[in-house]
């Protein structure tokens, strides 16, 4: 099968667990749509390059990775410069078609027949046929601050118009009334139903892929580290793998032990914090203090830990800067107090009918919809798929752990909590069997130079689900190009399903069970 | 704490015990103890508080968040967020304000009424942080809106914003 | 000819009369024919009202004997207080609607002539006047038809609409079915009266006297309450109301559900208390049940409606729901001899018949003027309209309050007064009337509070907001006369509810005369400012000091904030920072009835889907999304269409009969021949 995928291929290259396949034009959507139906293989994330100093011309990437195989395959389609389009693959793989448009706004590469060819990152005053991540751009005084007054409709974005009687348009945001990020969200409903949900989102756009590149590799972490709050150290991890897989830096076992002990510790107080957060979305206050006092007290350890209640400050391209195993006891007596804290919680949350009832059949995402729309991590899992990277392509010491993915079927906000319940548990073990035993090796290595437009994937499993960074460095080994995509970017779009048909009060709900990061999305 | 409660009721006085987890030196404790007493005088009693999210990571805003949690409590001092500019002083923005953010910032400053304060929280609102120099940022809080005190940290932690805020209050009574 | 209330109603027909006349000269100047028509119509609907009140506060009764009529059955003309009562319910809604109408009318000239419309308007309220003054079957039928023939010609008016012709039919219809009911129902009493000999009975007076078997009795009730339920729109023979009232012009839809439902109240009460005066228990149990699902679905059906006049007329089924449920405890009172209560029930059903008028009326007239204005019957297209037509919003308003049921208004002093019928009941000596009278009283409270929710909805989806439609410049404030038959509609609304003490005192003799009990003494046992049915220890309201008071906050809110400079601030709305509202943004009259919808989903038959368009080819990308909701009435399916069915499957059958040979329709002569000499002989 993969076969006739590498008859097709102009020219392949392999790096590590890396296949590139560079395909003609006409044979790219074929290609994709084999490699997605037949070999059932997921988009892992889609992005475009502009190398033109190498050799002139645009590429765009498609990632896969097929089940039970570690390897992932990039379909790369070269354009030439002169060239404003590509072949839109959104029609046969759905989970495509907020890369094509996000590739749209930064190349100024159309994705020929999209079915949505609005703007997806800029706003209505962004200036038109500026697009920030070709080499040659510049913006001008007068468009930035237009853009910034966001008066000047340039590109009109229309919302969509749900037509019939007695529709009514509820608008939220950007300024919301708790205290959660910026983005907006169109309500059709009538009453109480939703019967459409449009986001917008974005609002946070910083400019962060662009920013990467004035950067430097090594300064890239501490901007890696603040593109998501709650997700920093993931962000971290992936990020200093993908640049550690380009340099062929090969970080030391007790590295890897941090780092992953770390990642552990950050999915734990994230879905502790989650599960209390959703009692906030059923007003269950109790729920949601006990929540957050034992959030709290992993932030403490965080802190004891680290120096920063956000992990930040300890990945460094080639290693990290504290060995956290010092902190052994202190770990293991505060993941004790945490443990029985939490068995407390639970037992209190699935002992209160008001509020299981209000989670269960709530902001249903069916499996069909969430496999399509590339859904990825808690969501993911709660709606039936099995996507876990630390599974599917093991790294750091997870190939060495034993713990399990767990699915449920319901896709429900109960599946979501329930998830993210047995998650924390499996957390704490994995902690407690990292202490146990003892690594070799310095906190970091010296890292070489990046040869000339080398590239590597990094990535790593996030509280919210799968992360990617790809690096590529230019002629002088700085970066020519820093792509990320975190795992709320592939679950926004399926929000709204999750909520029609639900009511608008439930929708906070239906958010918090999901808990995206807006920042993390719009980078 | 009923120990605590019934001397509150004899002495009249407000115990404010700190619960572990709380860090503060005794020097700042005391800062924040009479923090009450101040924002009494100035504001009738409470002080509201709308936090606009102008780009942020999203740390700053779990911050604001854990200052409403048990241990932090910042309810106790008479203070609070608020779903509404309507209902706030106090506005404190985090982030370093991006382009897509710049006129919501501002509807929400003009939907504020006077008399208003903004507070800049974080590294990033103070001058843009690491974003700084990027395209789609404005490098700080004070180049979209007049900032009236600057809490640093990336991100501050709850005692920091907590001793931002009692500054605040501080230079107003001044 | 001294001057009697009798004689002035005689004048007020010379008036109708006179119309008619000047009508045929004035129709080619239509213009003219509006102004003089419809003043003429407006002075002798005041002549009406003051014979009315005469007839009522001297407690006069007077009777006469027309020449005209059949050879030796002539036509009877009575005015008692019954008769009095009414003529004042109708005629001073027709005053005001009279007014109203130079103005309303005016809309159609160069449209359309508007010479049926003044005719069959004259038609119409004369067979109103007569109906509450025939003093015989035959005079009383007559009046009748001429009132139903009248109307239907009114709602066919604009009649090159479908909907219209339909509306018109499916009214048609129905009323004749009540009419052959009312037919057979005084058959009965006229023919038992005499012992079914001869044609005397015919006259009410006979009717009176008669003593009918207690069987007879029943039969006779059950088919005029019938007849009377079919025009009066009661559950489940309402729905013709609902698609007659909103298709008709809207001065005639304030007359029809104002005070032509009203004549079936009043039948029912001549009927019940006059002509057959002796009656067991469930009888009044009857007439309660039935106003009382029709009070609940009444309302309930009206919230689901968006069409204002469709919502209005709605709740005209719910109001005579009301009103039947002060009748129908009257008679259980009265059956029970408890005559101080059976006044009290009565006085409050009647008053509420007058309130109604008025408030509905008003309403209609509110409706027609935006109407008027707007072109538009779908509240999903107003808003905003208080902007552009501020007096007509405030009247509209009066009459949202007033049906509410909401202080200092008059429909709060009906239901008031039904309620304490409702609490003031000792134990009856029937447990199943012990059981119906509480649950009867917390229906009541659960319609005026629907009603209530309703009237928001109407009122806030019409007037406030934005502008939803595309009627932008065409919307103008009414003209004068309908300013003025509005305000004066809205003025009466206020003083029948700041007065009622006075009202009590002026209707007593009626309760006395018709139930025996009288309830002004008691009433107004503490003066004019407080009313105090039955006993003052149980239950009083003053009216005028709750409208004081009412007023004294509204002034006193009033001064506090526009007379200091600066001490209200316009802002711009807080829009979560998104500057790009539109009116689409704006609760829908739909969405507001959402969850009452889904609480009551099991009266409705409701169809709600959304659609894609075209049918997407991939779920995640809709290009178009259409949200259908459709609210059915569940009696279309549960009775009509199964009778619909029924006749033509009969028809059907019976068509077999025709065969078109000349021998066959030969062969069915002489079969009946022989059957009626069988017979006859």
């Amino acid at each position: 099968m993969k076969e006739s995928v590498f008859r097709k291929a102009v020219s392949t290259r392999e790096h590590r667990n890396e296949v590139y396949i560079e395909v003609r034009k006409e044979d790219f959507k074929d290609v994709c749509a084999q490699l997605h139906a037949r070999q059932h293989a997921r988009l892992r994330l889609m992005f475009a390059t502009d190398e033109r100093q190498k050799d002139g011309h645009f590429r765009v990437y498609v990632v896969f990775s097929a089940p039970g195989e570690d390897r992932f395959y990039f379909i790369v389609l070269p354009l030439a410069e002169q060239e404003s389009s590509f072949p839109s693959i959104t029609s046969v793989i759905p989970a495509a078609h907020w890369y094509e448009r996000e590739i749209s706004d930064m190349f100024g590469l159309v994705p020929h027949g999209h079915p949505d060819q609005r703007r997806l990152v800029f706003h209505e005053s962004f200036p038109v046929r500026s697009h920030p991540l070709r080499k040659d751009w510049k913006i001008d005084e007068s468009d930035i601050r237009e853009w910034g007054e966001g008066t000047a409709v340039k590109v009109p974005h229309p919302f969509m118009e749900v037509e019939g009687e007695g529709i009514v348009e509820i608008p939220v945001g950007p300024v919301h009334a708790g205290i959660i990020e910026p983005g907006h969200f169109r309500f059709s409903a009538v009453g109480e139903t939703i019967f459409f949900l449009e986001p917008r989102l974005f609002y946070t756009h910083k400019g962060t892929e662009k920013h990467f590149e004035t950067l430097g590799f090594v300064e890239g972490i501490k901007l890696a580290e603040r593109v998501s709050g709650t997700s920093s150290f993931s962000h971290g991890a992936a990020y200093c793998m993908a640049v550690e897989m380009m340099t062929g830096t090969e970080i030391t076992e007790k590295a890897s032990a941090v780092r992953t002990l770390l990642l552990e510790l950050e999915r734990l107080y994230n879905h502790i914090g989650d599960i209390g957060n959703m009692c906030a979305g059923t007003a269950l206050a109790v729920g949601y203090m006990k929540g957050a006092v034992i959030k709290e007290r992993l932030m403490h350890l965080n802190e004891r830990l680290t120096g920063s209640r956000y992990l930040r400050g300890v990945n460094v391209v080639g290693g990290v800067t504290r060995d956290v195993f010092a902190h052994a006891d202190d770990i293991l007596k505060t993941l004790d107090i945490v443990t029985g804290e939490y068995k407390d919680l639970m037992q209190l949350l699935l002992g209160s009918v008001s509020h299981i009832e209000r989670l269960q059949n709530t902001g249903r995402l069916s499996k069909d919809i969430a496999s399509k729309l590339g859904v990825t991590g808690v969501a993911a899992r709660a709606s039936g798929l099995s996507d876990d990277i630390r599974k599917s392509h093991p790294h750091l010491l997870y190939d060495r752990l034993i713990f399990e993915s767990h699915t449920h079927e319901r896709g429900d906000v109960f599946a979501r909590m329930m998830i993210r319940g047995e998650e924390t548990e499996c957390s704490i073990s994995m902690i407690q069997a990292l202490i146990e035993s003892g690594y070799k090796g310095n906190l970091s290595v010296p890292v070489g130079a990046a040869s000339a437009y080398s590239s590597a994937l990094g990535y790593a499993e996030t509280p919210r689900g799968s992360l990617f960074y790809w690096v590529m460095a230019d002629r002088e080994g700085k970066p020519l190009r820093v792509k990320l995509r975190s795992p709320s970017y592939c679950n926004w779009p399926a929000v709204p399903f999750a909520v029609h048909g639900n009511i608008v009060p439930d929708f906070p709900l239906c958010n918090k069970s999901f808990n995206l990061s807006y920042s993390g999305t719009d980078m | 704490m009923l120990k605590d409660i019934l001397q509150n009721i004899i002495s009249k006085k407000k115990v404010i015990p700190f619960p572990e987890g709380f860090s503060v030196t005794a020097d700042q404790a005391a800062k924040i103890v009479d923090f009450q007493g101040r924002i009494d005088k100035i504001f009738g009693r409470s002080l509201r508080i709308r936090q606009v999210d102008a780009g942020s990571c999203n740390a700053c805003e779990w911050e604001c968040t854990a200052l409403t949690n048990p241990i932090y409590d910042i309810q106790r001092f008479g203070i609070d967020f608020v779903a509404s500019p309507r209902h706030a002083d106090v506005l404190l923005v985090t982030g370093p304000v991006s382009r897509q953010m710049e006129l919501a910032l501002k509807r929400t400053y003009i939907a504020t009424p006077e008399p208003r304060l903004v507070v800049a929280c974080g590294d990033c609102a103070k001058d843009g942080g690491i974003y700084k120099g990027s395209y789609a940022v404005t490098n700080g809080v004070a180049n979209v809106v007049p900032v009236d005190c600057y809490i640093p940290g990336c991100p501050p932690t709850p005692t920091a914003i907590l001793l931002g805020l009692s500054q605040l209050i501080d230079r107003c009574t001044r | 000819m001294s001057l009697s209330p009798i004689s002035i109603v005689s004048s007020s027909f010379a008036v109708l009369l006179l119309l008619l006349v000047l009508t045929l000269s004035l129709r080619k100047n239509q213009r003219l024919l509006i102004n003089y028509g419809f003043s003429l119509t407006a002075i002798s609907s005041f002549l009406a009202v003051v014979a009315g009140v005469w007839t009522v506060a001297g407690g006069i009764t007077d009777q006469a004997v027309l020449p005209i009529g059949l050879p030796d059955l002539p036509f009877h003309l009575r005015l008692d207080l019954l008769s009095g009562y009414f003529l004042v319910v109708v005629g001073l809604l027709a005053l005001f609607v009279s007014i109203y109408s130079i103005g309303y009318v005016k809309g159609f000239l160069g449209h359309r002539s508007v010479t049926n419309l003044v005719v069959f308007y004259v038609f119409f309220l004369a067979g109103m006047f007569l109906v509450v003054m025939a003093d015989d079957a035959l005079f009383f039928l007559i009046a009748w038809e001429l009132m139903a023939a009248a109307s239907y010609f009114l709602v066919l008016f604009e009649d090159e609409r479908l909907e219209n012709r339909r509306a018109a039919f499916l009214y048609l219809v129905i009323a004749h079915v009540g009419a052959i009911a009312i037919l057979l129902s005084f058959g009965i009493m006229a023919g038992l009266a005499t012992g079914f000999k001869g044609f005397e009975g015919y006259t009410f007076d006979a009717m009176r006297e008669a003593e009918l078997p207690a069987g007879w009795a029943t039969v006779a009730f059950l088919l005029a309450f019938f007849g009377f339920a079919a025009k009066a729109g009661v559950i489940p023979l309402h729905v013709w109301l609902p698609e007659a009232h909103p298709v008709a012009p809207s001065n005639v839809s304030a007359l029809m559900s104002g005070v032509m439902l009203k004549t079936a109240i009043y039948g029912i009460v001549r009927v019940v208390f006059d002509l057959i005066g002796v009656f067991p228990w469930w009888w009044g149990a009857l007439v309660l049940v039935f106003g009382l699902v029709s009070a609940v679905m009444g309302v309930l059906y009206a919230l689901m409606q968006h069409d204002l006049k469709r919502l209005l007329a709605y709740h005209s089924v719910e109001n005579i729901g009301i009103i039947l449920i002060g009748i129908g405890l009257a008679m259980i009172f009265t059956s029970f001899d408890m005559s101080l209560l059976a006044a009290l029930a009565l006085i409050a059903g009647l008053y509420h018949t007058l309130n109604h008028a008025m408030f509905k009326g008003l309403l209609f007239m509110g409706a027609g003027s935006v109407l008027h204005a707007t072109r538009e019957r779908n509240m999903e297209e107003m808003g905003g309209l208080i902007r552009f037509m501020p007096w007509t919003a405030v009247f509209f308003l009066v009459g949202c309050i007033s049906i509410s049921a909401l202080p200092p208004f008059n429909g709060f002093v009906s239901e008031w007064l039904t309620y304490q019928a409702f609490l003031l009941s000792p134990a009856l000596p029937n447990r199943l009337l012990d059981l119906l009278i509480p649950l009867g009283a917390a229906l009541l409270a659960l319609t005026s509070a629907l009603a209530a929710a309703c009237f928001v909805k109407a009122f806030g989806v019409t007037f406030l907001g934005h502008q939803r439609g595309h009627h932008q410049g065409r919307v103008h404030e009414a003209s004068w006369s309908m300013r003025i038959g509005m305000m004066l509609a809205a003025v009466t609304c206020l003083g029948l509810g700041v007065l009622p003490t006075f009202m009590i005192r002026w209707m007593d003799p009626l309760a006395e005369e018709l139930v025996g009990g009288a309830i002004a003494a008691s009433a107004s046992g503490f003066g004019w400012m407080w009313l105090t049915p039955i006993a003052a220890e149980r239950a009083s309201y003053s009216a005028p000091i709750a409208f004081l008071g009412i007023l004294t906050i509204v002034v006193v809110t009033y001064l506090l904030l526009h007379t200091k400079p600066g001490a209200i601030h316009r802002t711009p709305l807080w829009d979560c920072g998104f500057e790009k509202v539109t009116s689409r943004m704006q609760y829908t009259a739909t969405s507001f009835s959402m969850p009452l919808r889904r609480i009551f989903s099991f009266l409705f038959s409701i169809k709600e889907h959304t659609r894609q368009l075209p049918p997407a080819t991939n779920p995640a990308f809709p290009e178009r999304l259409h949200y259908h909701l459709r609210v059915r009435d569940r009696f279309w399916g549960w009775l009509y269409q199964p009778v619909i069915g029924a006749s033509f499957w009969i028809s059907r059958r019976i068509g077999r009969l025709q065969q078109g040979r000349i021998q066959i329709y030969l062969i069915y002569s002489f079969v009946t021949i022989v059957v009626l000499l069988i017979f006859v002989r």
